[in-house]
């Protein structure tokens, strides 16, 4: 497991020390443990003897003054606060209830060997970086120790992944140093994958759009919403399911909202198809880049009594926890030939629970023509803005088509989202507000702050759009309802306003203060309202005749 | 002879239908993997966001890699830079790499190629082409000056790489040093065989899978700098104004 083990020599006796024991000091030199054991035994130690770090403090010492404990060098203060129980009753009592504690797992973890799954466990569990279904008892785990290095999948640099044959008495694995580990990782990729999709299976939610046509400020001004929303109105928290992989949404929304000078011109910079958004991992000889998931969490809070209630009390949220899974792809990841081998960065379309295909209105001729008539928005202008959007969307549909085997005579069977985006330029064309969001209070509420979505709404706002779509692109419709079976359009700006031209660099970018987004957070709000089954919504009103094409009209 | 691959954002790349980051520029013949290859090491984190007064000074990424081409490790040297806006207004990144035949390596070293004269390109403009190849050769120029502050480290690097070369070094710095004739300098303190062994980035953020980079320069206050500091590497800290730190 110890990549960079072959090549490293004792910094004393330069013996090689292959894949044998060795401590390593903070300058990072190995020590074979016959030297350490001599650099140990002199006390004092030299001036400039080197030092090592407690395992568990990290405090640097000498070599003399630290203890070996279970294999992991602890400084004296470490052991004394672990052996030396201030009061020895209390230190009685709780050690007899350690040992009731450990009986009984044990007891559990035997049944467990023998029987069914645990319950609150998937019997299978979904990648959300390379999308392999595999079963729970083949998850790896991440080594702690800082001597556990190099992973053939990860790289030499990289903590090793392992499947643990020891476990403490908390679950929690051990690794070849004895280090308790927390952290797990897919046994194919080798990236981290959060407990949370272990025992609940991720929701996937596919954004797909031409490069340039807003996605990355979509998803900050959505995840900056849902934030916000969900808890207010929905007693739901949205949370980060994992804040390292969510690292970049993050920056996003702070580059928004939360930003230090709200006065000065900001803006995302343009998605990259290398770097920080995506793992690169080796499988055998290849390379393969993978787009890093931004993870949520949606976990019910109790809600006041509902108006039925007798009592008065709070409801316990009884409802489960849920994980949502987005990704920030680059637009270019979805042009015709941009899917291969080393790249299969946009597979996850063909897990989504729902796909999102964002229209940006600006990037079509005829539209954004129409809109220079009564708008000064600098997207508008210049010549080289222009792009047929609707073959984005038939490439998606083809991929879909060829990563779930779908036949070509059939329609896709999760719904397709068509946001239009930039709304704040061409809203005018539509006979619908977008100054409120779609919300309505709950009537089993009353006097809280609690809502429903307003999926009427959005259906007859919906039908505006395709409307207006159908005037300026029907391709874009022919091609969405081509793919999909279920399809609703949605307006929506992020920034509820156009950004502004910096003069003498060319960019664009908006102030902070000036940000109001707009139906931003709409698309994931109906998603979970009508397929999600996790926000309540409002009744649609009986139809009287099923269409031919279910898209919300 | 060489290859070459120039990566930007464009409104128009030599791929069909390409447009935003894309090749835009490429030797013909090259095989696709390299082409794939080479596009996946351009990435770049400008440390000021465009349109900001610091925007220029973001950090030229100089970068010797060895790559896999075939049954050989053929050297590349890439130059990836910030380079204001593309066609959308937002901010952009020029990428150049060039891919060498071992008997265009010139003696002096992937540093000194890289200041010589012609060898790498810092911007593009024009329609998407497929280039001839070019000779390449390293022409020895008046070596940039080095600051006094700077003279002494280069040596404890070639120090480190002659004792280890396969333990990684770390320089970390200010952005608004230019480390390349710094590291040009280590190399020249090398053996002629060592010289093209080193790899190096003057701007490193990641390790790129499957590749080796032995010198690694990281700026200051980045999550680089501070992965850096608790790695187990050579150590140069030019912020502190001290030399090694162990």
């Amino acid at each position: 497991m110890n990549g960079t083990d072959a090549r490293r020599t004792c910094r004393m006796c330069r013996t090689e020390l292959g894949s044998g024991r060795f401590r390593t000091d903070v300058e990072g030199q190995a020590w074979c443990e016959d030297c350490f054991g001599d650099l140990r035994a002199q006390q004092p130690a030299d001036e400039d003897a080197p030092h090592f770090r407690c395992g568990i403090c990290g405090a640097e010492h000498a070599a003399h003054e630290l203890r070996d404990l279970a294999g992991q060098l602890t400084c004296e203060s470490c052991v004394s606060r672990q052996s030396s129980p201030q009061n020895p009753e209390s230190a009685k009592d709780s050690q007899a209830a350690a040992d009731t504690n450990a009986a009984e797992e044990a007891r559990q973890i035997v049944a467990g060997l023998k029987g069914q799954l645990p319950e609150n466990l998937l019997s299978k569990v979904i990648c959300p970086h390379c999308w392999l279904s595999f079963d729970p008892q083949e998850v790896l785990w991440v080594a702690q120790h800082a001597e556990m290095v190099g992973d053939p999948v990860l790289g030499p640099e990289a903590a090793a992944r392992f499947l643990p044959s020891r476990f403490n008495a908390a679950g929690e694995a051990l690794d070849g140093r004895d280090m308790p580990c927390q952290i797990l990782a897919c046994p194919r990729c080798h990236l981290t994958v959060p407990k949370a999709l272990i025992e609940t299976p991720p929701m996937f939610v596919s954004l797909i759009g031409a490069p340039a046509s807003g996605k990355s400020h979509l998803l900050a001004s959505m995840t900056w919403q849902l934030r916000r929303l969900l808890s207010e109105r929905f007693s739901i928290v949205f949370n980060d399911a994992d804040a390292l992989s969510n690292l970049s949404i993050h920056r996003y929304e702070e580059t928004l909202f939360v930003s230090g000078d709200a006065d000065r011109l900001v803006s995302i910079r343009k998605t990259e198809l290398q770097g920080e958004l995506y793992d690169q991992i080796r499988l055998g000889q290849q390379i393969v880049s993978l787009p890093r998931p931004f993870l949520f969490t949606l976990r019910p809070q109790a809600k006041p009594a509902p108006k039925s209630s007798t009592n008065g009390n709070s409801t316990i949220a009884d409802d489960p926890l849920r994980v949502m899974c987005l990704y920030d792809n680059a637009g270019e990841h979805f042009q015709p030939g941009m899917d291969s081998a080393s790249a299969p960065g946009t597979q996850h379309m063909a897990r989504s629970k729902a796909l999102m295909f964002l229209f940006d209105p600006t990037q079509h001729p005829g539209f954004r023509e129409h809109c220079r008539s009564f708008s000064a928005d600098p997207q508008l202008y210049g010549s080289a803005r222009t792009l047929r959007q609707e073959t984005i969307l038939t490439e998606a549909a083809s991929r879909v088509r060829r990563y779930t085997g779908l036949s070509p005579q059939r329609k896709h069977d999760r719904p397709l989202l068509v946001v239009v985006s930039k709304a704040d330029i061409w809203g005018k064309l539509l006979d619908a507000t977008l100054e409120t969001e779609p919300l309505l209070p709950d009537p089993a509420y009353p006097g809280t702050n609690l809502a429903l979505v307003d999926v009427a709404r959005m259906n007859k706002t919906s039908a505006a759009v395709r409307a207006l779509l159908m005037k300026f692109t029907p391709e874009l419709v022919a091609a969405a309802e081509d793919f999909c079976r279920t399809i609703i359009y949605i307006p929506a700006s992020a920034l509820g306003r156009g950004p502004e031209l910096q003069e003498e660099t060319g960019m664009l970018g908006i102030r902070p203060r000036d940000i109001r987004p707009k139906w931003a957070a709409a698309p994931i709000l109906y998603f979970l309202a009508k397929w999600g089954g996790v926000l309540p919504a409002t009744r649609p009103p009986a139809r009287a005749a099923k269409p031919a094409v279910q898209s919300v009209r | 002879m060489s290859w070459e691959l120039y990566y930007t954002s464009a409104n128009r790349g030599l791929r069909p239908h390409s447009r935003g980051f894309c090749t835009v520029a490429r030797t013909d013949g090259m095989p696709s993997a390299v082409v794939e290859r080479l596009e996946s090491l351009s990435s770049y984190q400008p440390i000021y966001p465009g349109g900001s007064a610091l925007a220029d000074r973001n950090p030229v990424a100089w970068s010797h890699w060895k790559i896999p081409v075939g049954s050989r490790n053929r050297s590349v040297l890439s130059r990836v830079a910030f380079v204001g806006s593309d066609y959308t207004g937002r901010p952009s990144k020029f990428a150049h790499h060039v891919l060498l035949e071992p008997a265009e390596q010139a003696q002096m070293g992937p540093a000194g190629m890289m200041l010589s004269e012609g060898v790498m390109r810092s911007t593009w403009e024009g329609e998407p082409t497929l280039l001839e190849s070019r000779p390449l050769e390293g022409t020895a120029t008046a070596d940039p000056p080095i600051a006094s502050d700077n003279r002494a480290w280069p040596a404890r690097l070639a120090e480190a790489f002659r004792e280890e070369p396969e333990r990684p070094a770390y320089v970390i710095y200010e952005p608004q040093i230019d480390l390349l004739p710094m590291l040009n300098a280590a190399i020249q303190l090398l053996p002629l065989p060592a010289r093209w062994q080193v790899t190096f980035s003057t701007y490193f953020t990641d390790l790129p899978a499957g590749l080796n980079c032995a010198w690694r320069c990281v700026v200051a206050g980045t999550p680089a700098a501070a992965a850096a500091r608790g790695a187990m590497g050579f150590l140069i800290d030019l912020t502190a104004n001290s030399h090694p730190a162990h």
